[in-house]
């Protein structure tokens, strides 16, 4: 799949489950130490909410932050973004670009009235694979209780 | 000052010094001027410098440059528009001659509202604000009406780049703090900042007059017209509209230098400058720089520092 039809696919399954509303929450994670990461969370056999849909790409560098404005302009309750920790970026420096242009674009998307608790930045190394499952069901349990998002445009 | 304003622009052009000067000539109407390409001594002549002059002709610079040296008249806060375009390499240095103009401040055409615009004969500075000569007499608009917010906000001193200026520039004394409609439009809370937001770009018809008008915006291929990666559908819905407004954003984040032209050239009012003057204000905080001050300088989201506040500190 291209990467406009990974981020313009509506996320179908747990829409319209027993008890209601389930968030649907999009993750772009660094390939190098966030995926790793989740990899080792799914070989320990570490439990995390199955809300969030990954999309893994080379660096966190790689992402731009219209991926993230496009996930909610499609309606996604939650994104989430992970990388290297700074200083150890396979590509050096990639994540440190990175840090600049996510800082910026949450001031804007808090100012813009998304709530800030929607989106959520850490940094996971390939070896914590128990802190990705520690995010990921906290950030579940945050989006969760600001409850379901309204879209960009009301 | 035009006359100091021709002169020079004559000499450049005589003394081939540079294929073309770009400055303001009479519009069709006496309060709006167009802009102007001289190539010719001549042509020159038809330079003018008044309260009308308000766009800001760096946007025309990428597009000229290739075919050789080119003078432009700009305003001091135009002139930043031009440190960040040597900043990008969109624009070499020694291609470009600015020629700063003393400005006290531009026209907001909102303020001839009430006037009989067909009575108009010129605009010109004088008193507080801006003297406008109508065939019953000359009308007085006093500092708050005449001239443009971001200009009632100036504090701009020497313009950082100047190889010719054109009289003295005025000391300034701001009325207003540009930051007062953000902090105001701040006190709102997220569902109404959003809907704020909603109906804002609910107006949008996205005629690209913003991009258009915008310096900084100056790729080849913008991201809303590429066919292969279609970032967003052509139809105008009010959530297609705030992906493109927010997207523009943070493509010039960093690099807006507050000119305002892309809510000037909005033709159904979205105030623009409010997400410009937001970003702008973060930028600083965050990574102390700021947009078009030094053509040295990296571009601010084009370089980090270790020691950058960190959205997940450790």
């Amino acid at each position: 799949m291209s990467e406009e039809q990974v981020i313009t696919k509506k996320p179908k399954g747990d829409a319209e489950s027993q008890d209601g509303w389930k968030p649907k929450i999009i993750g772009f994670v660094c390939n190098w130490c966030t995926y790793a990461g989740a990899d080792l969370a799914g070989s320990s056999r570490l439990k995390y909410p199955p809300n969030l849909r990954v999309v893994r790409v080379p660096c966190s560098g790689r992402i731009n932050p219209q991926f993230i404005l496009k996930a909610f302009q499609q309606g996604f309750d939650g994104v989430l973004v992970s990388g290297c920790h700074p200083g150890d970026c396979h590509y050096a420096k990639g994540n440190y670009y990175a840090r600049r242009r996510i800082m910026l674009l949450q001031k804007i998307l808090e100012y813009m009235g998304i709530e800030p608790e929607r989106f959520h930045f850490d940094w996971i190394s390939a070896a914590e694979g128990q802190k990705f499952a520690e995010v990921v069901e906290r950030f579940t349990e945050q989006v969760k209780t600001v409850g379901p998002f309204k879209g960009v445009a009301g | 000052m035009e006359k100091a304003l021709r002169q020079k622009a004559r000499e450049l052009l005589e003394s081939g010094s540079v294929r073309l000067v770009i400055g303001y000539e009479q519009g069709s109407v006496p309060f709006k001027c167009t802009p102007l390409f001289a190539e010719t001594p001549e042509e020159a002549e038809r330079l003018i410098w008044n309260p009308t002059c308000v766009n800001n002709l760096a946007v025309y610079l990428p597009q000229v440059i290739s075919q050789g040296k080119v003078a432009i008249v700009v305003k001091p806060c135009d002139v930043k528009s031009v440190v960040e375009l040597i900043k990008e390499h969109k624009v070499n240095r020694e291609d470009v001659v600015t020629i700063v103009v003393p400005c006290p401040g531009v026209l907001n055409l909102d303020g001839l509202n009430g006037l009989d615009l067909r009575d108009v004969k010129s605009v010109q500075w004088g008193g507080e604000g801006i003297i406008v000569e109508c065939s019953s007499g000359a009308v007085e608009l006093a500092r708050e009406r005449s001239f443009l917010s971001k200009c009632l906000s100036c504090t701009i001193g020497k313009a950082p780049l100047a190889d010719i200026e054109i009289g003295e520039s005025p000391i300034r004394n701001p009325l207003t703090d540009k930051h007062t409609c953000v902090a105001e439009y701040e006190k709102l809370s997220p569902a109404e900042r959003r809907m704020f937001w909603a109906r804002q770009f609910a107006k949008c018809v996205r005629c690209y007059a913003c991009r258009q008008a915008c310096p900084g915006c100056y790729c080849n291929e913008c991201f809303v017209d590429k066919k292969g990666q279609m970032w967003l559908l052509r139809a105008t819905d009010p959530a297609s509209n705030w992906f493109f407004h927010t997207s523009r954003m943070m493509h010039i984040a960093g690099r807006c230098v507050g000119c305002g032209e892309c809510e000037r050239a909005c033709p159904m009012g979205i105030p623009l400058t409010l997400l410009g003057t937001k970003l702008d204000k973060e930028v600083e905080e965050m990574f102390g720089g700021r947009a078009g001050e030094s053509p040295d300088a990296p571009p601010i989201l084009g370089c980090f520092e270790p020691t950058d506040p960190d959205p997940c500190p450790e």
